[in-house]
C-alpha cells in the first residue's frame, strides 16, 4: 500500500488510542474495571435524549455489559484500520461503525464518576474524519477538526478574560488549594505537596503560571490565520498536557488525538511529508 | 460538508454565548476561568480504610480521582440529578418518568459497592471503610484541622 496522509493519520490515531488503552488499564479506568453503580446527569440536551435508551442504567452493576462495551470500543479503531488497509472504497462502513460505537461508549462512560465528556471529545469527533470516501472530503473534515481544536483552546483563554480569572492575582493560589486539599492534608510531606504550598505562598509565581496558561491558550488564535506555527502550537499543547498533570494532577491525555490535526504534513491539505495517494 | 462545518461552528458560538445547558458535541470550555479566591476554610474528604487514612501520594491522579471524586459525586448526585430533572429535563422533553435520570442506589448500597470498588483499586481485601468530612483552614504554611 502506498503511504498517504490518510493512512498515516489512521496509524497514528490507532497508536494513540492503544497507548491510552494501556494507560487506562494501568489506572483501572476501563468500564469493566470501574463497574459503575450510579451516574451523574449532566446539563446536555443530547445526553438527555440519549438517556432515554436506558443504556447507562443497563450498565450499572453489570460486569458483562461493561466488558462488552469495552470490547466494542477498543476494537473499533483496529477494525477500521484493517478495513481501510484491505478495501479503501468500503472502509467508510467501518468508519460509521466506529463513530456510532464511540458515541454510545463515551456518552455512557462520561456519565459515571470522574470522566468528563469534554475530556473525551476527541473520540466523539475524530471518527467523523474517516467517513468520506474521497481524499478531498477527508482533508476538508481534518481541516475542520483543526479549526475546532484551535477554538477549543482559544475559547478556554477567552473565558478566562471574560470571567475575570486572569485579573485575579490570587487566582492560582485559590485554585491550587481547592484542587489539592486532600493531597495537602493527607500527604503534607510529599514533594508535590511542598511544591503546591510553595506556589500558594508565592502568589506572584503561581499567578504568572495562570497567566502563562491563558496566553498559551490565546496563542491558538494565530492558527485561524496561518498554519505556519502549527508545530509550535503542537509543542505548546504537549507542554499544557504535562503541566496539567504535574501542577493540577489532571490527566487530560484523552484529547491527545486532536494534536494530529496540527502535525506538519498531516494536518494541512496539500502535498505533505507523506505525499498524496 | 462545508455547510455542516459552518453550522457546527455557529452552534458552538451560540452555546458559548448562551452558557448553561449544552448539546453534545458542542460544549463550552470555561473551567477554572471564574474568579477563585483562597477560602478561609476547606471541607476535606478523608477516607479511612481498615483504620488507616488513604494518602493521595500513593495513587496516580486518575486513581485518586476514582477514590475521592466518586465519593463527592455520590454525595451530590441525588440532589443534582433530581434538581436537573425537576427544573429542566421534565419540562423540555415533556416526560413524566424520571427513572432514566435519577439513581435508585441507597446509602447501604453505595457503601457495599464502594468497599468492593476500593478493593479493586487497592488490590487487597478491605474490612472497614470510614468516610469523613473534616474542616481545614490554611494558616500560610499548611492546611490545619479545625477542632470541632
Amino acid at each position: 500500500m502506498k503511504a498517504n496522509r490518510r493512512y498515516a493519520i489512521i496509524v497514528l490515531y490507532c497508536m494513540l488510542f492503544y497507548a491510552l488503552l494501556l494507560y487506562k488499564i494501568y489506572n483501572g479506568m476501563l468500564l469493566y474495571q470501574m463497574q459503575p453503580a450510579f451516574f451523574y446527569t449532566r446539563p446536555d440536551v443530547f445526553t438527555w435524549l440519549f438517556m432515554q435508551t436506558g443504556l447507562h442504567q443497563w450498565l450499572l452493576n453489570n460486569a458483562g455489559g461493561c466488558l462488552l462495551f469495552d470490547v466494542l470500543f477498543y476494537t473499533a479503531p483496529a477494525i477500521y484500520f484493517l478495513h481501510y488497509r484491505n478495501s479503501r472504497p468500503t472502509a467508510y462502513v467501518s468508519g460509521i461503525y466506529m463513530l456510532l460505537v464511540n458515541w454510545l461508549y463515551v456518552q455512557c462512560y462520561t456519565l459515571y464518576a470522574t470522566n468528563s465528556i469534554e475530556g473525551h471529545l476527541a473520540w466523539l469527533l475524530f471518527p467523523v474524519v474517516f467517513l468520506p470516501k474521497k481524499e478531498e472530503g477527508f482533508a476538508l473534515l481534518l481541516d475542520g477538526l483543526r479549526y475546532f481544536f484551535l477554538f477549543f483552546f482559544a475559547s478556554a483563554g477567552l473565558w478566562k478574560l471574560r470571567q475575570g480569572g486572569v485579573f485575579n492575582t490570587s487566582e492560582m493560589a485559590g485554585i491550587l488549594l481547592n484542587q489539592h486539599k486532600e493531597l495537602l492534608t493527607n500527604s503534607p510531606l510529599y514533594w508535590q505537596s511542598r511544591f503546591i504550598v510553595w506556589l500558594v505562598q508565592h502568589q506572584l509565581v503561581s499567578y504568572m503560571l495562570y497567566v502563562s496558561a491563558t496566553v498559551m491558550e490565546l496563542l491558538f488564535i494565530v492558527g485561524f490565520f496561518t498554519k505556519k506555527f502549527d508545530k509550535a502550537l503542537l509543542v505548546l499543547f504537549l507542554v499544557f498536557l504535562v503541566m496539567d498533570y504535574l501542577v493540577m494532577r489532571i490527566p487530560y491525555f484523552e484529547v491527545a488525538p486532536l494534536l494530529l490535526t496540527l502535525y506538519p504534513g498531516l494536518g494541512s491539505y496539500g502535498k505533505g511529508r507523506f505525499g498524496t495517494a | 460538508m462545508f455547510v455542516a462545518i459552518v453550522g457546527f461552528a455557529l452552534v458552538q458560538l451560540f452555546v458559548n454565548a448562551k452558557q448553561g445547558v449544552v448539546f453534545s458535541p458542542v460544549y463550552h470550555y470555561g473551567m477554572y476561568s471564574g474568579v477563585t479566591l483562597p477560602n478561609t476554610q476547606y471541607e476535606v474528604t478523608e477516607i479511612v480504610v481498615d483504620r488507616q487514612p488513604l494518602q493521595t501520594q500513593n495513587f496516580t491522579p486518575a486513581e485518586w480521582d476514582k477514590i475521592c471524586y466518586t465519593v463527592e459525586l455520590y454525595r451530590n448526585q441525588q440532589a443534582f440529578n433530581q434538581q436537573l430533572w425537576g427544573t429542566t429535563i421534565k419540562r423540555l422533553l415533556h416526560l413524566q418518568d424520571s427513572t432514566n435520570y435519577t439513581n435508585t442506589i441507597t446509602g447501604a448500597g453505595f457503601n457495599g459497592w464502594y468497599k468492593d470498588y476500593l478493593e479493586s483499586i487497592l488490590h487487597r481485601k478491605v474490612q472497614t471503610v470510614d468516610i469523613r468530612t473534616v474542616t481545614y483552614s490554611f494558616n500560610g504554611t499548611a492546611l490545619v484541622k479545625i477542632p470541632r
